[in-house]
């Protein structure tokens, strides 16, 4: 036979009936229709707020945009030159190898291999 | 309206009469009662992308329906006085039970009453009360003997007053 015992929560008999029998069935039709409209209205208010963060975040941006470019250039100006001239200086031994006939033989033997490689040298 | 606002709209029709029940108990007006739900519907329509599974959304919702009842009750806003009027009209019934039963609950210090509500209105265990309303555990437990005690008191009260 199945017994329900009551574990952890000792609950008052006589109050668990009143607050079963306080609970009534609301009608739902107007506290839906004011749910609704204030559904509505709040949407309303979230997409002018988001406008209104899009619109500060496109004029912060415009002021902000000239000194980054400008900075952003000077930098990349900076870089350039600095790479450019550590590149010039490191590749003047290797250029003149390149341009040397043991070079120019290198180049064409390497040039040969990855043309074979690639299968660009098989007929069709 | 899109779809998802329709499918909220949905969950809202087939969840008001629990959550505005449950704030009728804790208000006992029901026009605050039906403010604070829609204030709740509202900030869970607002917030639902943060409720990590569906499943919960009851509860949760609960929840938030009870903070803002918790919110407007430490706002020290005073109640509203128990319906004569409507007593009057019922005086041995259901309804009059309920102003009874309310009047009794408005009685109760606000962190009593939601322990008590959560627990006879909701069916909730001490320890989902604790999590709903950030009360510790042990505090909730002594509300609601105490709660219960002095709630029996006064409906003992309202009872002898009004004949029952």
């Amino acid at each position: 036979m199945l017994t329900v015992t009551r574990m952890a929560n000792e609950l008052d008999d006589r109050l668990l009936d009143l607050f079963s029998e306080a609970r009534e069935t609301l009608p739902s039709a107007e506290f839906m229709q004011t749910f609704l409209a204030r559904m509505e209205r709040a949407r309303r208010v979230q997409s002018m707020r988001r406008m209104a963060l899009i619109a500060v975040l496109g004029v912060l941006a415009a002021w902000i945009m000239p000194s980054v470019l400008a900075s952003t250039a000077s930098a990349v100006q900076a870089v350039q030159h600095v790479v450019v001239d550590a590149v010039g200086e490191q590749s003047q031994p290797y250029a003149a190898l390149i341009i040397s006939p043991a070079g120019w033989a290198v180049s064409m033997l390497i040039g040969f291999l990855v043309l074979l490689r690639t299968g660009a040298l098989r007929r069709r | 309206m899109n779809g998802d606002d329709a499918a909220y709209g949905e969950l809202v029709r087939r969840r008001q009469d629990a959550i505005r029940n449950l704030l009728r108990r804790l208000t006992r007006e029901a026009s605050l009662a039906d403010d604070l739900a829609q204030q709740a519907f509202i900030q869970g329509w607002e917030s639902i992308r943060t409720l990590r599974s569906p499943g919960a959304f009851g509860g949760w919702l609960r929840k938030l329906a009870v903070n803002f009842w918790l919110q407007h009750a430490r706002s020290g806003r005073p109640e509203v006085p128990l319906e004569e009027d409507l007593r009057a009209e019922h005086p041995v019934s259901t309804v009059s039970r309920r102003l009874d039963l309310d009047a009794a609950l408005a009685q109760l210090p606000h962190d009593v009453r939601v322990c008590i509500v959560l627990a006879y209105n909701e069916g909730m265990s001490h320890g989902e009360i604790s999590q709903t309303t950030s009360i510790p555990l042990g505090t909730v437990k002594s509300h609601i003997a105490r709660g219960s005690v002095r709630l029996r008191e006064l409906l003992h009260a309202y009872g002898d007053t009004h004949g029952q």
